[in-house]
Parts: C-alpha cells; sequence; structure tokens
C-alpha cells in the first residue's frame, strides 16, 4: 500500500511538473511564457520592466510600450516605432524634437546592439525585430492588431537563437 | 566591495544621467564592482544620447587620460568632489533606453 501511495504521488508530481512553465503578463495582448527550466531558481524583480535574473545570471526583461509611456505626441503610431529607431523610416516625417530622440536612441541601439544584426521575422499574429551584440540582444513585438502598444524584451547572457526561440515560442505558447 | 561613498557618488552619477529613481535607490545599498561596469557602460553608450556626456567624461577623469575599460571605478575613487553633474540636462534617448539601463543596473544588485 505504501510503495503505491508512493507510486501515484510520483506520477501525480510528474503530470504537475508537464505545465509548470511560468507566464510573464504584459498585457492582455502580450504575454510570454518561460520554460520551467529557466524559472527554475530565478529571481523575478521589477523597475520600469517586468524582469528575470536566471539561476545561472541571464537577465530577460521587457515592457509595454504606448505613446504615453515613451511620452510621444499623441497621434505618433507606435507600431512605427522599431522602423525609425533602426532606421527603417525617414525621421523627416517627426518633430524635429521627436526625430533628434530617434536618431540618438538609433546610434545608442547601435553602439549597444549594431543595427547591422536587426532580423525581423514574422510571429504570433505580428512582427518581431531583433538584434544581438554578443550575448546582449533586444527586440520589439509588434501585433497587426494592437495599435496601442507594442513590446520591447532585452536580454543579457544569452545567444541569438535562445533570445528569439524564448520570445517566439512564449507568444505562442497557449495558457 | 564599494566604500559607502562611492555608492553614493555611483548613485549621484545614475540620477544625473536619468533622473531621481527610488527603485534603483531601493538598491544601493548592494551596489557593487558589477554596478559600476554597467554604469561606465550605459555612460559610454549616453555619449550617443546626450553629447554633454562627453563633458562629464572629461571632468570625471580629469586630465588623468583615455576612456579604457574600468575608467568609471577608478575615477569614483578620486573624482573632484565639486563636481557639477547637474548640467547633463537630460538623457536625450526615448524611455525604453532609459528603462533598458535601469533594469540593468538593479541586476548587478541582485
Amino acid at each position: 500500500m505504501k510503495k503505491l501511495s508512493t507510486g501515484l504521488l510520483a506520477v501525480l508530481l510528474s503530470a504537475c511538473s508537464v505545465n509548470a512553465d511560468t507566464t510573464l503578463s504584459f498585457g492582455a495582448d502580450f504575454k510570454l511564457t518561460l520554460p520551467q527550466t529557466l524559472m527554475t531558481g530565478a529571481t523575478v524583480f521589477s523597475s520600469d520592466e517586468l524582469s528575470v535574473k536566471t539561476a545561472s545570471k541571464q537577465l530577460f526583461s521587457g515592457k509595454l510600450l504606448s505613446v504615453d509611456s515613451e511620452k510621444l505626441p499623441p497621434d505618433f503610431n507606435i507600431q512605427q516605432y522599431p522602423d525609425y529607431l533602426f532606421q527603417r523610416a525617414p525621421l523627416t516625417n517627426l518633430p524635429a524634437e521627436i526625430a533628434a530622440l530617434f536618431q540618438q536612441s538609433s546610434e545608442e541601439v547601435n553602439y549597444s546592439y549594431d543595427l547591422a544584426n536587426l532580423e525581423i521575422q514574422d510571429v504570433n499574429q505580428g512582427k518581431l525585430y531583433s538584434l544581438c551584440k554578443e550575448l546582449r540582444c533586444l527586440a520589439y513585438v509588434v501585433k497587426t492588431a494592437n495599435t496601442d502598444f507594442i513590446l520591447t524584451l532585452h536580454a543579457m547572457g544569452m545567444s541569438k537563437m535562445e533570445f528569439t526561440d524564448l520570445i517566439k515560442g512564449g507568444l505562442d505558447a497557449k495558457k | 566591495m564599494l566604500k559607502n561613498n562611492e555608492k553614493d557618488r555611483l548613485y549621484d552619477l545614475i540620477t544625473a544621467m536619468i533622473g531621481e529613481d527610488s527603485s534603483i535607490k531601493a538598491y544601493k545599498s548592494s551596489f557593487n564592482e558589477d554596478t559600476v561596469a554597467v554604469v561606465e557602460e550605459m555612460i559610454d553608450a549616453g555619449v550617443k544620447c546626450n553629447a554633454n556626456m562627453k563633458k562629464l567624461i572629461s571632468d570625471l577623469l580629469g586630465a588623468s587620460g583615455a576612456l579604457t575599460k574600468g575608467w568609471l571605478k577608478k575615477a569614483l575613487g578620486m573624482a573632484k568632489q565639486n563636481l557639477d553633474i547637474t548640467q547633463l540636462k537630460g538623457y536625450g534617448c526615448l524611455v525604453s533606453v532609459k528603462a533598458r539601463w535601469k533594469t540593468a543596473i538593479i541586476y548587478t544588485t541582485i
């Protein structure tokens, strides 16, 4: 009887662990599920972002961006944010002060991540813009149907493949 | 291990760049060598955001020389006491850029 109970408990625990992934919820349309392997022994902390420091000292962090949070004009199309930041759209259409902010930020991103490393991929109902330099990565997720928010994510201590796989897998996960 | 006055000075530098921030202040007592390294990177990258950052760096370095890795740790120990770090007048990059560095700073203390 004791053996049977122990066996049953083991099966139950194993069944529980199958769905033990953790979801970071940034908003209704932006939820990212992280695998249990990443979350075991991790520390979750907040600053302006929702962030995870893993047991192996990797950083994975993100936040939603809107025109309000970024202090941009009300008529600014937030879905174009990555295009301006990554120099894919001319800044001449923007007010001078905003154009300068994007120009300077673009140079900062180039210094930190190298714009030449930019990749754009289709993801779950949107696009993923990502770039990595050494083991530091930056990404933006734009969802076609959401015109109010985009998601930015960044990581330290991760390869590009690990970073983009986490995002693509995490966005696709069903909870 | 940083001395308390070095932690204070490091926090002053951070606030000069990105403004007073209670979330970073909450971790000030845990500032360490890794925090100094991240803030050094933030200053190096921040030159792209705000040209006044160059003046801040030269003031921090004094006449002592060039920007080599680890310059901030040395500068923290010998920085001029009357350094005017209020002259940066804003960070000069988008809010999300600033947020990324805030997270990187806190990350070093956890």
